[in-house]
């Protein structure tokens, strides 16, 4: 099975500043981007904010390449929501819902190549433990969502390899066609990964 | 044939496992009785004779319709948490078994799993790794790794919690034949009990002893010698069962 596209990234040892810095300062950074864009009059704030980004997650070693592999996947959406805010709200609404987006693409690829996966899960656990007092296990809610982040991209590949598959056999792979067998692809991943799960005692 | 049921041992009693196929019922395994305390075990049998049931019995994934299962003592069906932390599972295919993005992070998620503190995940998860022969790749994405290197990855996130018995789903199908001599060498040397099922006649003959599966029923148990011998000519000229009236 193929990696899928590459939309988070993963975490790459290293020195920098970001590397260095404590979770609780990366989520008050992102707190800091979210309030900045949220109140943001117009494109130019997620425009500078997305410059910074790009400046220091390139400083704690992002590559072009992968800058490239976060945002490709996403640029047919962007493009579209592009052209239906430039026809129906003008440019600069147009700039300012995809810089938006931009932004928060850069801000996951940083946190993603800065953070190792189970610091993060540490992070989410201590962020969710009020939900113990409802009864709900933040364990559990971490490795949801440490799933998702495994779990997006080998979908996004196994849809990939059905349609390989289609056009190996000489038939145009229509999406349509496609549904099925992706919807039982992922079942039987889900299916898989749950088994493996419970063999390793998280049930 | 080699069945002394005791403290130590994997025992299955009157096991009857069936799953829904259609409007019926399909017969996975039927009423084994079988009790393995050897350090090491192999099961062979032809595609979908029940292998991989009757090595899921052992650490709850598979629930018998009917008798019991017991992991040294612990009925699975009572207490299959107590029954997991004594059996660790080698799937066959380690794509499955990885959940997380890097080796090392996935030998973090069991050992987090295990209780160990959070300070000392790292090094134990590193050690464990370097163990296996994998702590160089141990921070790569394991769509980067080698299919030996994930067998490997997926092999010590298992052994990373030190469990008592280790149940390996045909191990060595998915390895070239370095990696094969490499898990090989890396099984021989563990304490734990093994339990492994396998179409590798060459990893079933290091077994002191070999189980046989067609249709869910034990059909053969003893020394490699016999049983594996046995077992190819069944595949050439028939099972004993298929020639029964």
């Amino acid at each position: 099975m193929s990696r899928g596209p590459d939309l988070f990234g993963s975490y790459v040892p290293g020195t920098s500043f970001l590397h260095r810095a404590p979770l609780w300062a990366k989520a008050l950074g992102i707190l800091a981007v979210t309030v900045a864009v949220a109140a943001a009059p117009s494109w130019p704030v997620p425009a500078a904010l997305s410059a910074l980004l790009l400046v220091s997650g390139s400083a704690a070693g992002v590559g072009a390449r992968e800058w490239w592999r976060g945002l490709a996947p996403a640029l047919p959406v962007l493009v579209l929501l592009a052209l239906y805010h430039v026809l129906t709200a003008g440019a600069a609404q147009a700039a300012d819902v995809v810089l938006t987006i931009v932004v928060f693409l850069v801000l996951t690829r940083v946190l993603m190549h800065t953070t190792p996966l189970p610091e993060l899960l540490d992070g989410v656990v201590w962020l969710c433990s009020p939900v113990r007092l409802i009864g709900a296990d933040p364990e559990r809610i971490g490795l949801a969502v440490s799933l998702m982040l495994r779990s997006i991209p080998f979908i996004v590949g196994a849809v990939g390899e059905l349609r390989d598959a289609v056009r190996a056999r000489g038939l145009r792979p229509n999406p349509v066609v496609l549904v099925t067998p992706a919807v039982i692809a992922t079942v039987a991943y889900a299916q898989r990964t749950g088994e493996a799960l419970a063999a390793r005692g998280f049930d | 044939m080699p069945s002394s049921p005791g403290a130590a041992a994997l025992v299955c009693s009157g096991v009857t496992v069936t799953a829904p196929s259609g409007s019926g019922e399909l017969t996975l395994l039927r009423d084994l009785d079988v009790s393995v305390s050897e350090r090491r075990a192999v099961v062979v049998g032809l595609n979908g004779s029940g292998k991989s049931t009757f090595l899921r019995l052992f650490n709850g994934l598979v629930r018998p319709s009917a008798g019991t299962v017991t992991v040294h003592g612990t009925d699975v069906a009572r207490d299959v948490r107590a029954a997991r932390r004594r059996v660790g599972f080698v799937f066959t295919d380690p794509l499955s078994q990885l959940v997380m993005p890097t080796p090392v992070e996935d030998v973090e998620l069991s050992l987090r799993g295990a209780g160990v503190p959070r300070g000392r995940r790292r090094g134990a998860a590193l050690e464990v790794l370097e163990r296996v022969g994998i702590a160089h790749r141990a921070e790569h994405s394991i769509y980067d790794l080698s299919g030996g290197e994930r067998q490997l990855a997926a092999f010590a996130a298992v052994l990373a919690v030190e469990p008592d018995v280790l149940v390996l789903d045909e191990p060595t199908t998915l390895l070239d034949l370095r990696n094969r001599g490499r898990l090989m060498e890396l099984l021989e040397g563990l304490p734990q009990q093994l339990l492994i099922s396998t179409h590798d006649l060459g990893l079933a003959a290091t077994a002191p002893r070999v189980l046989v599966l067609h249709g869910g029923e034990l059909v053969a148990d003893g020394p490699p010698r016999q049983v594996v011998t046995a077992y190819q000519g069944w595949c050439e000229h028939g099972f004993p069962q298929e020639v029964r009236p």
